[in-house]
């Protein structure tokens, strides 16, 4: 049997994915992202069990308190602890986020799948239509659905998930065009396999390793969004605490002196999407050690 | 041939890159001259270290991870101890490169006219008209057809062989006293290397310019060059006249080298009679 | 370059239609009587004046001929009123538009300059402190969000030196001058280039390493030429076709970022109108933004295509012009 035949991905799990961790392993950088994220992750997790404040609780003889040894990070408006509530934040910023991206990831694999391998006139009219989308602004697209009705934690992610596929169907459908020309699809066909088999076990798998990259990064850019629109109080309800909900009335607090509640909550969104960033920059040094974009 | 004084003298060149961890040694305490007018060949196989020695002479070379040791002279001056306008009075004007893929050696978003005025401009400090005169004289002179066109064509509008002969020509139009040809055909068709190689032979004839050739093609060094230098691993393994390091080689090596030149050239060579063949390679 | 210009604005038409077609959908959606809202309420109406003002307003015809007439008034600049205080539409967005090309504008030069010069510095110098601390800087903009850096600012400069203004164009009391002016367009302008410039520096830092790694590069050195030329003639332009094209792709982006300053720093330009009329369910207006940041986004897009392929030699030939 021709070597160029096989499915790269057949081969794989053996040695290539190997040689890839060990690779990715190697790199520095992409450590202190992981290691940072596995931080911030635990500290979501069971941060809230051991910090003695309630999240929600107000304290009226304890607004606007300062960093002390009762209140790490101080208070809030309400008196209600700001560790408490970061922490409480976390579980809510980054379920978000995740949530999103896998909405995301999912709706522009599929989008991505269907104009790479379905016939040219469908890929040429949904490539225009992604590209009309590039051109309108995230931003603008989640804030105008946030306009629209009640907000719920559901139609957050939603919004979020159904504004940002757009780079996973670019990668899907461009990974589709190089991979549709390869020596081992080609086979396939000869062998007959069906389209969908062709996607599910062929394209998909190959594509694996450069989507896992845009997933990555696109996780660090739905923190982002989320943060942005619970800034605006347009993102996740305001009872529920999220990074960007603790900023929403970042400008009042900050006229009264109360430069904590400001300065932590934004500390932790600039980590979380660094330390993703660094991940996913670690990611595509693997996948594609040419263009070696970090330090 | 009467004895004078070397042009370019390289003495325990040693050149050694640094990747990570590990050290690579790429060239190891080579030396060899090249007398002014000579005609050099530097062969060995992909990895030997013989595209290194050529950087190192023009200091080509990444200083970040690159330790050099040894002591390069041309003209009788160290050129280890050249400053920046040093080197570039010496780089281009003095010695000139041809380098292996050509159309990848012109700056994709200029003229090839443009890019021979700015140089001739640069070192002989020409008026714009002067320099283009020049450029257009240079271009006729290796033989391009329809040099005022070529002027005005990027680099990708020019098919390889004449991109590789407008690249000698920007070298000889700043008159250099040394050239270093680093794989100059590797990248060309059949066709196309035999013409450089032609164009190569006849202009360094006329000029008189000296040349180290570099290559794994033992045929083209047979044809140009008097001497032959052979590297392995990053070291100089044979040195001597052409004919007699062809015809006789002392190294295991160097025979190893011969017997993998490909036999067909020689059942179509045999019938010059003005050459004579030797383990497969044209002798001149 | 005709031909190009003609098959590049052939693109644009189906980024039009979708940003219209969301501009229509938002208007549509608004919630409430249109034709009630007209007298102030249904209860004034009969029902047989109701349905003869439903029909003038077009409102019983298919949603496509809806459309097209809404599309037509659009284009004549009828934009409706403003359902909050009733000023013309139009009017408001062309003062406000004047102020985010401002705010973006200075802002784009400022990216520009600061990407470009440290881009530079990193590239030249890869593997050294000066990249080290470029790179991480880069990084850590990337990770930013441009409010929360507004707000820092804000704290520090506004706040506890009070050197700077925090808000608005100009201070209310206080002569309009250049000097005022200038002033409230420092904080917002660094919040923005600080909070974006990390993208555009890593790419011009990887374009310029990958031009110094070039083959034709390493030919300009071993042909002698002075730094200058190198740098303006080989690094420079070589390095800017990739920037202008993620200039022209990224726009959204600042857009995005800029609209979230000026609510930031309420400054009136199309954003703070925006977020302001998404946060009063004004849905006139909100029509109004998409459709004048829609068009300036795919303008400004358009630009950035032609500078590309005018900068681009392969591209002017295949496209006559000598």
């Amino acid at each position: 049997m021709d070597i160029v035949n096989v499915n790269p991905a057949d081969v794989k799990p053996a040695s290539e994915m190997r040689r890839l961790l060990r690779a990715f392993l190697r790199h520095r950088l992409a450590h202190a992202g992981l290691l940072g994220l596995l931080l911030i992750t635990v500290a979501a997790l069971v941060g809230p069990t051991l910090v003695h404040h309630s999240a929600q609780t107000s304290n009226l003889d304890a607004i606007y308190s300062g960093p002390s040894w009762s209140h790490l990070l101080g208070t809030d408006q309400l008196g209600r602890d700001l560790l408490a509530r970061l922490l409480a934040g976390a579980q809510v910023s980054l379920s978000v986020a995740l949530a999103a991206t896998i909405v995301a990831s999912l709706l522009g694999c599929l989008y991505g799948l269907v104009a790479g391998m379905g016939p040219v006139w469908l890929d040429r009219v949904l490539m225009q239509f992604l590209d009309a989308m590039l051109a309108i602004p995230v931003l603008l697209l989640v804030i105008v659905s946030q306009a629209f009705g009640e907000s719920s934690l559901l139609k957050v992610i939603v919004v979020i998930g159904l504004a940002s596929w757009m780079g996973t169907a670019r990668l899907m459908r461009t990974e589709c065009g190089r991979l549709m020309q390869s020596e081992f699809i080609n086979a396939a066909i000869m062998g007959g396999a069906s389209r969908l088999s062709l996607a599910l076990r062929h394209v998909l798998p190959n594509a694996a390793a450069p989507l896992l990259v845009v997933v990555t990064v696109g996780i660090g850019q739905a923190v982002l969004i989320e943060s942005t629109l619970s800034f605006l109080n347009l993102g996740v309800p305001s009872t529920l605490p999220s990074w960007g909900n603790l900023l929403g009335n970042g400008m009042s607090s900050m006229l009264s002196g109360a430069w904590w509640v400001v300065l932590f909550p934004g500390l932790m969104i600039v980590v979380t999407v660094l330390c993703i960033n660094l991940v996913g920059d670690g990611l595509r040094d693997t996948v594609d050690p040419k263009r070696r974009t970090h330090l | 041939m009467k004895k004078m004084n070397p042009l370019l003298n390289v003495k325990q060149l040693s050149v050694r890159y640094a990747t990570g961890a590990d050290e690579v040694r790429a060239v190891d305490e080579v030396s060899f001259s090249i007398r002014p007018g000579e005609v050099v060949g530097l062969v060995g196989e992909s990895g030997s270290g013989k595209s290194s020695v050529a950087q190192a002479i023009l200091g080509l070379l990444d200083q970040h991870n690159t330790t050099i040791a040894g002591r390069i002279e041309f003209d009788g001056e160290n050129l280890f101890s050249c400053d920046e306008s040093g080197w570039n009075a010496v780089r281009g004007r003095r010695i000139g490169m041809i380098f292996q893929s050509p159309e990848s050696s012109f700056n994709p978003v200029a003229t090839v006219g443009a890019q021979m005025v700015e140089a001739l401009r640069w070192h002989f400090k020409l008026a714009k008209v002067e320099a283009r005169q020049r450029a257009l004289a240079a271009l006729r002179e290796v033989g391009m057809p329809r040099p005022e066109e070529v002027m005005h064509n990027y680099a990708f509008e020019l098919s390889g062989g004449m991109c590789q002969r407008a690249a000698l020509a920007l070298v000889m139009a700043l008159q250099p006293a040394l050239v270093l040809a680093d794989e100059p055909t590797a990248s060309l068709d059949v066709l196309a290397q035999a013409e450089l190689v032609q164009w190569l032979a006849l202009i360094q004839k006329k000029r008189g310019f000296a040349m180290l050739v570099i290559s794994h093609d033992l045929n083209l060094v047979a044809r140009l060059a008097d001497q032959v230098l052979v590297m392995h691993g990053g070291r100089l393994l044979e040195k001597g006249a052409t004919r007699r390091v062809l015809a006789n080689p002392q190294h295991p090596y160097t025979e190893q080298l011969l017997r993998a030149v490909p036999r067909l050239i020689t059942a179509d060579m045999r019938t010059h009679n003005d050459h004579s063949v030797k383990n497969g390679v044209v002798l001149p | 370059m005709l031909r190009y210009l003609v098959l590049r604005l052939a693109g644009v038409i189906p980024q039009l239609l979708l940003i219209s077609l969301l501009a229509f959908v938002i208007m549509k959606s608004a919630p409430g009587d249109p034709v009630a809202s007209l007298v102030g309420g249904r209860e004034f109406m009969t029902q047989a004046d109701y349905e003869r003002v439903a029909r003038n307003l077009g409102l019983n015809e298919p949603v496509v001929v809806q459309y097209g007439r809404w599309l037509g008034n659009v284009l004549q600049g009828e934009w409706g009123h403003s359902i909050q205080d009733g000023r013309k539409v139009s009017t408001v967005i062309a003062g406000a538009l004047a102020n985010t090309a401002l705010l973006i504008g200075v802002a784009g030069v400022g990216i520009v300059l600061v990407s470009l010069i440290a881009g530079h510095l990193a590239g030249t110098r890869a593997q050294r402190p000066v990249d080290y601390i470029v790179s991480a800087a880069a990084l850590v903009s990337f990770a930013t969000p441009a409010f929360w850096l507004g707000l820092l600012l804000i704290l520090l400069f506004a706040v506890v030196f009070d050197w700077l203004p925090s808000s608005g164009l100009v201070t209310l009391g206080s002569p309009d001058t250049l000097v005022t002016r200038l002033q409230h367009l420092i904080l917002p302008v660094a919040t923005i280039i600080l909070a974006h410039a990390g993208p555009y520096v890593r790419l011009v830092r990887g374009s310029v390493r990958d031009v110094l790694a070039s083959d034709y590069y390493r030919a300009a050195v071993a042909r002698g030429l002075p730094r200058r030329i190198l740098m303006w003639r080989y690094e420079l332009p070589n390095a800017l076709t990739p920037f202008i094209t993620w200039c022209g792709v990224s726009l959204p982006l600042l857009v995005g970022g800029a609209f979230i300053v000026e609510w930031v720093f309420s400054w009136p330009g199309i954003g703070l109108l925006f977020l302001k009329a998404a946060i009063a369910k004004n849905y006139t207006m909100l029509m109004a933004a998409v459709l004048v940041t829609g068009a300036f986004v795919i303008i400004g897009n358009l630009i950035a295509d032609l500078l590309v392929a005018w900068l681009n030699p392969k591209l002017r030939r295949q496209y006559g012009h000598r």
